[in-house]
């Protein structure tokens, strides 16, 4: 191949003749100009453009931001894989849209007097996608998976308060005595002490039930199969026609992964995506726009936004520093401005949608109050508190809101940004004055947002990232797990919320509300508050041709 | 060497000179403080009250573009002095005395070539953490191998000028030869490299920030303003529009004046 000044000479000549070129072997001469070069280029641009197929009203588009981790049961910890789980597998028990438990493959349940047995009858109808029917192996074999050493799952401790839990983990059994199979339908969970948020925890895509048969495959039983993943590009669901909860209406899911969100919303403008969650900057736009005001969902998520201190850092130990530090926030103004229509307000720990309305009154701002309170306990205004948070785009302007308010009474805040495993490093480290965090609910149950973040058995790593450390509130957590009743553990919640308040060792700042958008050619799609909630079964595409 | 500055050497010279004063005034100019929040409303688009807009904090975009453009200048203007005296010094050393102190150090440089020079600069930066003096030694790091080689033969060719060696017949010693002989005759030379130097590593920085190992908040800088901004580039084209402008405009005047001096440089060496 020789350039030449003027025109772009791809010269292929008869063997012998003519210098070597990569395309010798060719009895051809190509004389590329450069229109003529251009021209090819826009075909070949066009022509890609054309590889996508053409939307039919059968596939519902959809997208991730990045690949999902993992297809196995045992191992999901991530929002995206615990949506395609919801949709390749089921679990025991599932929640509808406003939070009931309601049945899935256990036609319905028992628990003991004293809490402690739980009997699932199962459903005898329903087909994996290899051909066998669920029986009660089938659940027994996918706990113990979860359960297993040599899995490893991070997810294991679902079944920690099952009777036998430890000697399976130790391997001194070869099954976990506690689950026990009744008959080829019925099986039984014995609990070591009555646990109150086991139910929810078996929703959690980490319970979901395979086949006994599976193998490295993971057969499920749920409404789409997945057909093929071509990684960090797309991933196809086709539909179950076998479902036992009726065949879903749209013929296949195409989840396509694109990380930018400004090419999340373009695609969607342009109808190749059939649904987004608006990207945080462009809500105001759609919210204005009269074509698709109307197309816009929005959904409560289970989560707490908090800024959490150190209180195991010597400045932040007094809990009315800490008081004096909230209350130096005004709340109200930062979700009025910042997160407007992207979030809402949450009075303790426990976010409203777990949980009715309490009577907690949260902290209220008085900054001048809290530099007295600030003074009056010599804080030290002179050192600078590092606020640590991970490189998220939605809390970014957050904490710089956050460190100009409390520059406002006189303490000084220096913003440390870190990329996801550092920042999870650094705060199993404790190296840090305050932290911005969310904690999304694994299992829908105000116990939750109390056991993780509050108990003192879970810091560091599990949870507890402010070191609170309170035998009092570490046993009232105890009693509300034990608890049966749900007036008794509405009490309790109440009487540990309020304590925690009290001493302050986060500051609950909102409740994030996702804002989904969809093409008004989508009919049937009832938002779920689970991330794992949705198995688009009654969603389908009414395309009305022109 | 007589420098002379046609048209565009003329307007990037001008243009460099307007930055720099923006960038000194920035205190001065504009009622606006850069960290001032306002927490109202949406992002407000440029108007008389804010030139360049607010970002949803109400912050206002002039003055933090001013005072981001002070930032990066400052930084980009040290790190080419110093990358150009680490360079000079070190391309000095091995043109001139040649054998092993050659061979090591050019297989340094070698070295440092090799790598992609984002890349090593990001590595520098991930080691150290953001800030400052990170911005500086990962610049100076990334950026001294090029101009040492560049340097190094043009030394090579003044040493075997006739000068050169009858200087050192007489008996004068290096250090005299390097300092009266060899380094003015550099001059021009190192005088035509700072500008693109210069433009290297604006570049860098503001690409540097861009990706989140700028100065932390809340100083703005030129390539984290555009990074946010691109996020609310239907919302507030404005927020990444200026501090664009700022970085092309930084780079253009830079590289005019680069090129016109460099015209200079290969007229001197024809005649």
């Amino acid at each position: 191949m020789r350039l030449k000044n003027k025109s772009w000479k791809l010269e292929v000549g008869s063997w012998m003749q003519k210098p070597r070129t990569f395309f010798s072997f060719l009895p051809l001469t190509f004389n590329l100009q450069p229109p003529t070069f251009f021209l090819i280029s826009l075909c070949i641009l066009f022509l890609h453009g054309c590889s996508r197929p053409i939307d039919d009203s059968k596939t519902l588009n959809l997208y991730f931001d990045a690949d999902p981790i993992t297809l196995d049961p045992a191992l999901i910890t991530d929002v995206r894989s615990g949506k395609l789980a919801a949709l390749l597998y089921d679990t025991l028990l599932q929640y509808d849209e406003k939070l009931t438990l309601i049945s899935s493959l256990a036609k319905s349940w028992k628990i003991s007097k004293d809490g402690k047995v739980y009997t699932f009858l199962l459903r005898s109808d329903v087909p994996f996608s290899n051909g066998r029917f669920l029986k009660a192996r089938d659940v027994r074999f996918s706990l113990e998976r979860l359960a297993s050493p040599s899995n490893q799952s991070p997810r294991a401790w679902i079944l920690s308060h099952v009777q036998g839990f430890q000697e399976f983990q130790e391997k001194k059994n070869k099954h976990i005595c506690g689950i026990r199979i009744l008959n080829s339908h019925k099986i039984k969970i014995v609990l070591q002490r009555p646990f109150s948020p086991f139910l929810s925890m078996l929703t959690m895509p980490n319970a979901s039930i395979i086949s006994r048969q599976s193998g490295q495959a993971f057969i499920g039983s749920g409404p789409f199969r997945l057909a093929h993943w071509r990684h960090d590009y797309e991933m196809v669901l086709k539909k179950n026609p076998n479902y036992f909860q009726g065949a879903p209406e749209i013929k296949q899911i195409c989840f396509r992964i694109i990380k930018e969100t400004l090419f999340v919303s373009s695609e969607f403008r342009r109808g190749h995506l059939d649904m987004i969650e608006v990207p945080g900057p462009e809500l105001s736009l759609y919210l204005k726009d009269p074509q698709w005001e109307n197309h816009l969902v929005f959904q409560e998520n289970p989560n707490l936004y908090y800024l959490g201190f150190n209180c195991r850092q010597e400045a932040l130990q007094k809990s009315e520093i800490r008081k004096a530090i909230a209350t130096a926030i005004d709340l109200p103004l930062l979700l009025e401005t910042l997160k407007k229509n992207k979030a809402s307000r949450i009075n303790g720990p426990i976010p409203s949608l777990l949980e009715d309305p309490s009577p907690l009154q949260p902290l209220s701002y008085h900054p001048d109050l809290a530099r007295e309170i600030l003074i009056q306990n010599h804080f030290n205004f002179d050192r600078p508190l590092t606020l640590l948070q991970s490189s998220n785009e939605e809390t970014l302007e957050l904490s710089e809101a956050l460190q100009f308010m409390l520059q406002a009474i006189g303490v000084q805040v220096k913003i440390v940004e870190k990329e996801w495993s550092s920042f999870k490093s650094s705060l199993n480290q404790g190296d840090f004055d305050l932290f911005l965090i969310s904690w999304w609910a694994d299992y829908p149950d105000g116990e939750n947002f109390l056991y993780p973040l509050f108990h003192s058995s879970n810091w560091p790593s599990g949870g507890n990232y402010t070191g609170f450390s309170n035998l009092e509130i570490d046993s009232l957590i105890e009693k509300l797990q034990n608890s049966s009743s749900s007036n008794e553990q509405r009490k309790i919640s109440d009487t540990i919320q309020e304590k925690i308040l009290d001493e302050s060792p986060l500051v609950p700042l909102y409740s994030s509300r996702t804002c989904l958008l969809e093409q008004p050619w989508i009919k049937g799609y009832t938002p779920h508050p689970l991330y794992n909630g949705n198995k688009y079964l009654h969603i389908s595409k009414e395309i009305s041709s022109p | 060497m007589k420098l002379k500055l046609d048209t565009s050497g003329l307007i990037g010279l001008l243009g460099i000179i307007l930055l720099f004063l923006l960038a000194l005034g920035a205190p001065f100019i504009g009622q606006h403080s850069p960290f001032k929040m306002n927490l109202v409303s949406e992002p407000q688009g440029p108007s008389i009250q804010h030139l360049f807009g607010t970002d949803p904090l109400g912050r206002d975009l002039f003055a933090r573009t001013l005072y981001a453009l002070r930032h990066s200048l400052f930084i980009s203007a040290v790190a080419s002095l110093l990358t150009l005296g680490l360079g000079a010094f070190l391309g000095m050393l091995s043109g001139y005395f040649r054998g092993v102190i050659d061979l090591g150090l050019m297989g340094l440089i070698d070295c440092m070539l090799a790598f992609p020079t984002l890349l090593l600069t990001l590595a520098v930066c991930a080691v150290l953490g953001p800030g400052n003096r990170t911005l500086l030694i990962s610049l100076v790091i990334s950026g001294w191998a090029g101009s040492a080689r560049i340097i190094r033969s043009h030394v090579q060719s003044i040493r075997s000028k006739e000068f050169v060696i009858s200087s050192l017949l007489l008996g004068a010693s290096h250090t005299h030869v390097l300092k009266k002989h060899i380094f003015p005759h550099c001059l021009p030379l190192l005088c035509v490299l700072l500008p693109t130097l210069l433009g290297t590593n604006l570049l860098s920085e503001c690409s540097l920030s861009f990706l989140g190992f700028g100065l932390p908040p809340p100083h703005p800088t030129l390539g984290k303003m555009v990074y946010e901004g691109a996020r609310y580039f239907r919302l507030a084209p404005w927020w990444s529009f200026f501090p664009g402008l700022v970085i092309a405009l930084g780079i253009l005047s830079v590289n005019l004046l680069g090129d016109s001096l460099r015209k200079n440089l290969q007229g001197d060496t024809h005649d």
